[in-house]
């Protein structure tokens, strides 16, 4: 997957060079997100959805899944912040 | 196209590969355990496309509710 020619990048002049990283540090927080979305998809949809064959995903189900992004992200500030106490004791 | 506009079309391209392969490889793998049974033996066409349509709606709750999120700590 790295198709991307440093040749190219070496072309570049230094303006467009600073452009680019610019470009490819927001690409890289906006892909962050994305994989956490497609975890958290992978781990809530088995736990949340128990009739895939429906036509669509039930109300509860839907609920389901918002409740299940926002617990997984509470245990872990939980997790973080206990982390951290047991460092200074 | 300059060439700095032909290497952030090439990212794009590349970064929406690896999030179709993404998709590609969860809905099957949860999929295929939700809709195929041993000994296999045939097709479950009707449950795979309606597990698939089912979990691009969860995906796309999963965003909007993690995205809420990120704004709500952000402010």
């Amino acid at each position: 997957m790295s198709s991307i020619d440093a040749s190219e990048i070496a072309k570049l002049d230094n303006e467009s060079k600073k452009e680019l990283l610019n470009f490819m540090e927001g690409e890289n927080s906006k892909q962050k997100i994305q994989m956490s979305v497609h975890k958290f998809t992978k781990i809530c949809f088995p736990k949340c959805v128990t009739n895939v064959e429906a036509m669509q995903l039930s109300s509860d189900e839907q609920e389901c899944m918002a409740n299940c992004v926002n617990r997984f992200l509470d245990a872990n500030i939980r997790i973080v912040n206990g982390l951290q106490n047991s460092v200074r004791q | 196209m300059s060439s700095l506009a032909a290497l952030k079309e090439q990212i794009k391209q590349e970064l929406a590969i690896v999030n179709a392969q993404e998709l590609i490889d969860n809905s099957s793998d949860i999929c295929a355990n939700k809709c195929l049974f041993a000994p296999y033996s045939k097709n479950n066409d009707h449950c795979i496309d309606a597990c698939l349509g089912n979990y691009l709606s969860a995906w796309n709750i999963v965003s909007k509710t993690y995205i809420n999120r990120i704004k709500e700590s952000n402010k």
